[in-house]
């Protein structure tokens, strides 16, 4: 089914439209979800509550990309599940490593009182994205958004597990040192 | 900000962000199928056009070892230098063959500008275990191969291992003979010149080549060399080199240096070339090696004399 016609079965208020939503998009959303909590049972749930958060969205909300609206609602309830469960312990799986690699970008400034707007993050943020090489950016967005192990992100794109490695590592540099220069770092 | 903070902010990446990186890999698969088709005829097309850059390049190198004289009077040691034909136009496509050398898969490159003449009068010792495969005459390393067929002789090229990433100590040791610093005599190191405008040439010349003659210099060049991983060929986006504008062009010049390692039996290996850009090693075919430590790099840069 056409994700317009799964979005009109929401508009409509037709339950089948979870059925037709989970039949399309229930294993990309799982894999999402079990990247970040590493944990079947949990992932399952997340799915279920990611569900019941579009039924209570669409109407108003009219998503362009339906299958990208449902990815950031599961990685977000996802990572709220992750966070509450591992409160103050590091928890376990691919996003334990993920988090690992994202406090070089910040190191040492997890103490340092933030003094910057969300908004303006997530401009920057996109415009260093934006500005990777496109494989180097894509890599980045695998690993970092998706939380895809780095030899997922090989055999995505065809590359060794090293070189994937080796790209993270120059885009992290490259990261910490922008937000260094844009002030979000001291 | 928390490392939680950043991941969470990385979570409102943009949809056509998203898209990107997925279809890159769904364009992969069908490319993968696609290709298949193609190859041949792609292979020569870019072969010819490679083949006129690679001597382009080359010819400058072994010009500077043309003329060695207590080589040229070694009637049993052949100079590749004198085997390679210079200047005019080579037709002919870029031939690869996979040899088993040891415990290796090895690619080689066939090489089309040959003095054939020469190189009947060139053959070394066979190489162990490869039929029709012969050194060059006076040559223990393998750098440069002889195959004898039917059709004649032929001269062929190492280019990289066959395999996914490896440690470059292995080519060192296994295709030059190079097992540690004190088998390199000089490393002559030359200026970039992929930018042939008239301001890259002026660039080129202020830079000038010199030789690496100090026992300390070499030691260290070679230590980190012996110390690389090396992850093959096509990696031009991992060895991270800026764009074709006259300012990059001239900053590639300015931050590369091209090096010619010679051994004490006379083997040049000229494949190496340094970027500072990235501060890595990388090779023609855009073989890359893992970028150097901020220690390996400034030692490495302050040898080579890059600012």
């Amino acid at each position: 089914m056409t994700d317009e016609r799964i979005l009109q079965l929401f508009f409509e208020r037709n339950e089948s439209a979870i059925k037709e939503t989970d039949e399309k998009y229930g294993r990309y959303c799982f894999k999402i979800a079990d990247n970040i909590l590493n944990d079947k049972e949990d992932a399952k749930e997340c799915i279920n509550d990611a569900y019941l958060k579009a039924w209570e969205s669409i109407p108003p909300a009219k998503p362009v990309h339906f299958k990208l609206f449902l990815a950031k609602i599961v990685r977000n309830l996802s990572f709220n599940r992750y966070k509450s469960k591992y409160a103050d312990k590091r928890g376990n799986g691919e996003l334990a490593l993920v988090l690992d690699e994202l406090e070089e970008c910040i190191a040492g400034q997890s103490d340092v009182e933030d003094n910057y707007s969300a908004k303006e993050l997530k401009e920057a943020i996109n415009e260093f994205v934006r500005g990777l090489p496109e494989r180097e950016g894509n890599i980045f967005i695998r690993r970092y958004f998706y939380a895809e192990s780095i030899s997922e992100i090989a055999g995505r794109y065809g590359l060794s597990d090293n070189y994937v490695r080796v790209m993270l590592n120059r885009s992290r540099n490259k990261l910490r040192d922008q937000l260094k220069k844009e002030g979000y770092l001291v | 900000m928390k490392k939680e903070e950043l991941f969470e902010e990385i979570g409102k990446l943009e949809d056509d962000l998203l898209i990107r990186s997925e279809q890159a890999g769904q364009k992969r698969r069908r490319l993968v199928r696609t290709v298949a088709k193609y190859a041949a005829l792609a292979a020569c097309f870019v072969a010819v056009i490679g083949l006129g850059m690679f001597f382009a390049t080359r010819k400058d190198a072994h010009n500077d070892t043309f003329g060695s004289k207590a080589a040229d009077e070694r009637q049993d040691y052949v100079k590749v230098s004198q085997l390679l034909k210079t200047g005019g136009v080579h037709d002919t496509v870029l031939t690869y063959k996979i040899l088993n050398l040891g415990e290796w898969e090895a690619e080689f490159a066939k090489v089309p500008a040959v003095r054939y003449d020469r190189l009947e009068k060139s053959i070394g010792e066979a190489v162990e275990g490869l039929q029709g495969w012969y050194r060059l005459l006076g040559h223990e390393d393998l750098q440069y191969l002889v195959l004898e067929e039917e059709t004649g002789y032929s001269l062929w090229e190492f280019e990289s291992y066959s395999a996914e990433e490896y440690a470059y100590q292995e080519v060192l040791k296994n295709i030059y003979g190079i097992e540690s610093a004190a088998d390199i005599v000089k490393i002559i190191v030359s200026p970039a010149n992929m930018d042939n405008t008239k301001e890259g040439k002026k660039l080129q010349k202020k830079i000038g080549t010199r030789e690496i003659t100090d026992a300390k210099e070499i030691e260290k060049i070679y230590t980190v060399l012996a110390g690389m991983t090396c992850y093959g060929s096509n990696h031009w986006d991992l060895i991270g080199l800026p764009g074709n504008s006259a300012q990059d062009m001239l900053k590639q010049v300015e931050m590369g240096r091209y090096l010619t390692l010679v051994t004490a039996d006379g083997t040049e290996i000229d494949s190496l070339k340094y970027t500072a850009i990235s501060g890595m090693f990388y090779e023609y075919r855009g073989i890359a090696y893992n970028p150097l430590s901020a220690d390996e790099s400034d030692a490495v840069e302050q040898i080579l004399g890059i600012k």
